[in-house]
């Protein structure tokens, strides 16, 4: 990752989005992006993806995407940023019984629509999960290998190894000012990552079986936390502050069957090790938890809609900064106007504890193949200080548009 | 040297045999449906097919799709894939037949990055903005409906047709009524109105440039216009081969995130 290169990557994004456009794929994507709440910051985030498939044989193909993101705002300590990096890269040998994949990846694991307790496979970027509608752009591409054996179609094991730890981020730009950083802490931090050793080597895997058009998953994740644990260590008054990764171990199952006009799908993961934030002092705790989800979802005419509902609990007998119950429901409207030419979508989370709302409303309109212009606005409201609680000044409006060639 | 005499006998007998064999005393919407049903499609076909959706305004979009099927024990799998426009470039849509129960279907959308089982109920829905529905696309089941013969003796586009109405067994359907112009000649449809709920036409197909390509009855293009939002998709095939051997594991689930079809 190459920060703090603008404008030399604003200017190369520029460049790139002026050359002709069909000797390769990708997309081009603008979008402004404004928090009235949050000092009035306004962003420009503008993103050129290229990517290509080769196909060498039926066997063997090579899939690489190129990222190139600039972000100009009004943020006083981060007027203007860029980022280059690689969103996807890998060979993917394929057989009738065989699969598998090295290089950049994003992998999915789950069924759940909205919200997935047992996809942890890659890193994540905060901020895309609230201007992304497209769930594999808010993952962050990893050096990871992916071997899928297909014992027949109904039963199929998933071997991955990820070598070397990718945090996730509370934003792509990584930004300390970024209005997705909730992480605001009262001294500096220091990052301590996992060694890169052959011990921290992270490695999952996935079993999938299809039993009476019941298609069903167990996982296994052995890696670390995504985001950090914070803790101040040493002599008082502390200087600084230590991000930390604790380990984790994943088991998880889900399922996905259709009855009629219904798809339902569920979810449970059970997480050994994740650390939790004790109340009043720079401290954590490292405790276990499961979250489960069920869901259903329909489609009438032109419209979809799913709804899910998700229950974590949390095993520690410390005292923590986030509630050890927590019920959440999501829901998801979405409308297709015009022949999918017109889009409408409303999505919504609801945490039945905390009373934390977020809801987000986006209306896309396709005046011409391949180009769409959205608008959307996005609100939280909270008392509380989870996690939507700390978003709460972030209510958001943005315009996008994005053609893709 | 077979007597020239003999040789008329022998065609009349063939002849008589034949209608005897083949052809019911009483022709019947059912018998016409199952010969719709038999007509070859070949072991398996893959094709290249364009759509232009033109609406009321007279505005054009596109769609350009790749097309495969292969037959299983009598039972076809089908796996389409959008190639164009680019932002849904990638999608793909899995069919597997199923006898005396409701089909299989999978999604992939490369956004959501995994393979989604779908609900047979949307079969009536519209497929990806266009006027075809999802069973437009995969084909109807037999079983799915009753069948009645209206006329066994129409014309449509100078070809002797049979008139054939299909009621959908489910009630909740969004078609009511579909009424088929059947070639007599080959068993093709190259008519189809589709009457809702109000007994009101809302949608018709039509098959046109109707050539035999590997000895296959081949509609080169087909269109279907909504008369209730004056919207049309006409798909042309820009090439099809059929019988040429489409390896079994294309139609497998994880052949949806697969990059290409099959070489």
């Amino acid at each position: 990752m190459i920060k703090r290169i603008f404008p030399v990557a604003y200017s190369i994004l520029l460049l790139i989005s002026a050359i002709p456009l069909d000797c390769l794929g990708g997309s081009l994507v603008t979008q402004g992006i404004y928090y009235p709440n949050n000092s009035d910051i306004f962003e420009l985030r503008t993103t050129v993806i290229a990517e290509e498939t080769i196909d060498l044989a039926r066997w063997l193909t090579i899939d690489a995407e190129c990222k190139l993101t600039g972000l100009l705002s009004n943020r006083e300590d981060a007027p203007g940023t860029g980022n280059i990096i690689i969103d996807k890269a890998y060979i993917h040998i394929h057989f009738s019984y065989f699969d598998a994949r090295f290089g950049y990846l994003k992998e999915t694991w789950g069924k759940l629509d909205q919200i997935s307790p047992v996809d942890i496979l890659n890193p994540i970027d905060i901020a895309s999960v609230f201007f992304e509608s497209e769930k594999t752009k808010v993952k962050l591409p990893i050096l990871m290998s992916m071997v899928s054996i297909y014992f027949s179609d109904s039963f199929t094991l998933e071997l991955s190894v990820i070598p070397f730890f990718e945090k996730s981020v509370y934003d792509e730009m990584d930004e300390e000012s970024s209005p997705f950083n909730v992480a605001s802490l009262p001294l500096p931090v220091e990052e301590q990552l996992p060694a890169k050793t052959i011990g921290n080597i992270e490695f999952g895997t996935g079993l999938y079986f299809t039993l009476n058009k019941t298609d069903c998953s167990l996982y296994y994740f052995h890696g670390f936390q995504d985001f950090p644990s914070y803790l101040v260590e040493g002599s008082l008054p502390p200087t600084k502050i230590f991000a930390q990764y604790p380990p984790i171990q994943m088991i998880g199952l889900d399922f996905e069957t259709v009855i009629d006009r219904w798809g339902i799908r569920g979810e449970c993961s059970f997480i050994i090790g994740e650390g939790y934030q004790r109340k009043e002092t720079i401290d954590y705790v490292e405790a276990n938890s499961i979250t489960s989800g069920i869901g259903i979802d329909t489609r009438y005419g032109d419209s979809y809609f799913d709804t899910s509902l998700l229950y974590r609990k949390i095993f520690a007998e410390e005292n923590i900064e986030e509630k050890k119950d927590e019920i959440s429901i999501t829901a998801n409207v979405e409308k297709r106007i015009a022949y999918d030419t017109v889009e409408v979508d409303l999505i919504g989370i609801y945490n039945i504890f905390s009373g934390s709302i977020h809801g987000k409303a986006r209306l896309g309109v396709s005046p011409f193949d391949n180009f769409w212009i959205s608008l959307a606005i996005g609100v939280f409201d909270s008392e509380s200080g989870d996690f939507i609680g700390r978003l709460r000044n972030n209510e958001f409006y943005y315009i996008k548009f994005a053609y893709s060639f | 040297m077979i007597p020239e005499y003999r040789k008329t006998v022998i065609l009349v007998l063939f002849c008589f045999t034949l209608s005897v064999v083949v052809v019911p005393a009483q022709i019947t919407g059912l018998w016409v449906a199952q010969k719709i049903d038999e007509r070859s499609k070949g072991k398996d076909n893959a094709e290249i097919m364009e759509m232009t959706l033109i609406d009321s305004k007279g505005r054009e979009r596109s769609r350009s799709l790749s097309i495969i099927r292969k037959e299983f024990d009598g039972l076809d799998k089908l796996l389409l894939r959008f190639d164009y426009p680019n932002d849904i470039k990638g999608v793909s849509f899995l069919v597997w037949e199923r006898r005396g129960e409701d089909n299989e279907r999978f999604l992939y959308l490369p956004a959501l990055g995994r393979i989604r089982r779908i609900a047979t109920g949307e079969k009536d829905e519209n497929f990806a903005g266009t006027d075809f529905s999802y069973e437009d696309i995969s084909g109807p089941k037999l079983e799915d409906y009753h069948y009645d013969l209206v006329d066994d003796v129409v014309v449509h586009d100078s070809a002797e047709c049979y008139l054939l109405a299909s009621f959908p067994k489910e009630l909740d359907r969004r078609f009511t009524k579909i009424l088929s112009w059947v070639r007599k000649d080959n068993f093709f449809v190259i008519k189809a109105e589709y009457y809702n709920k109000m007994d009101r036409l809302e949608k018709t197909f039509s098959a046109s440039q109707i050539t035999l390509i590997n000895d296959i009855w081949t509609a080169l293009e087909i269109s279907m216009e909504n008369h209730k939002t004056r919207h049309k998709t006409i798909s042309y095939i820009v090439e099809v081969n059929y019988n040429i051997g489409i390896p079994a594991d294309s139609f497998e689930k994880n052949a949806l995130e697969r990059p290409q079809f099959f070489k």
